[in-house]
């Protein structure tokens, strides 16, 4: 879980499991189009630190590499922190928003 | 060879045995699999389906190839909703590695159209299940949820 927590902390590797979200299965070369200003050294090095942290599995279909993202360990991190500590929250924050709305009818 | 449309891996805390045997036994599935019961003689060319426990079927589907223990290809056509029925069949690897005394698990999708109702709801089916499974087999209790958003 350390790792998934570390991998998560970079605006870059965020991208590129954003950009992976709305496309999955990109190469290398796709990736380095959404990061202009980094090398292909750097995007493969995020990339490593990714699929160290269960992120992103890869797969090789011929010559090519493609990227997968891997959501399972955030579901994980979910079921580990987020419905534990904030869900009664987003309940009680919903029936506030339902109070509101039925005041303002 | 096609590329995946999704690739999807969890490391689970049990014996890969432990772990195949939850891919087909349905008396595993029915804990972690929305209610459903896997049924198949698990002979190449059989069919498979995931059944509720009324008996209705919620997917059909046919064994492409098997090495128990390790690997099973399958067919998947969803049977829950017309829409997703009319798309057609899903292809699924399900592999099953030892990973250092934990179990890796990884469930490849392929022939799932871009943009097609089933693309958008296999994805989170998949998360589910599967992290359902890991919670199922490393606590022995699930989440007693029956949709992928939890409604």
């Amino acid at each position: 879980m350390e790792a998934v927590f570390k991998a998560i902390n970079d605006p870059s590797r965020r991208l590129l499991m954003d950009r992976l979200f709305e496309a999955d299965g990109q190469t290398l070369t796709e990736l380095c189009a959404y990061l202009p200003d980094m090398t292909r050294f750097g995007v493969m090095s995020h990339l490593k630190v990714l699929e160290e942290a269960g992120l992103v599995v890869s797969r090789k279909v011929g010559r090519n590499k493609h990227h997968y993202l891997n959501p399972i360990p955030i579901q994980e991190i979910y079921r580990r922190w987020i419905s534990k500590y904030a869900e009664p929250t987003i309940g009680r924050m919903t029936a506030v928003k339902a109070l509101a709305k039925e005041r303002t009818k | 060879m096609s590329k995946p449309v999704h690739v999807y891996q969890v490391i689970i805390n049990a014996p890969a045995d432990i772990v195949w045997n939850a891919i087909v036994d349905g008396d595993v599935t029915v804990q972690y699999f929305f209610g459903t019961r896997i049924d198949s003689s698990w002979e190449p060319g059989a069919a498979v389906t995931y059944a509720y426990p009324d008996g209705t079927k919620a997917s059909e589907g046919e064994v492409l190839s098997i090495d128990p223990g390790k690997r099973l290809e399958m067919t998947f056509l969803p049977l829950w909703d017309p829409e997703l029925t009319a798309e057609g069949a899903a292809r699924e690897v399900w592999t099953v590695e030892d990973a250092g005394g934990a179990t890796k698990l990884t469930v490849e999708t392929f022939d799932i159209a871009e943009g097609g109702k089933i693309h958008t709801e296999f994805a989170g089916g998949h998360v589910y299940i599967l992290s359902n499974l890991k919670t199922l087999l490393e606590t022995g209790s699930s989440l007693q949820m029956t949709s992928p958003d939890g409604t």
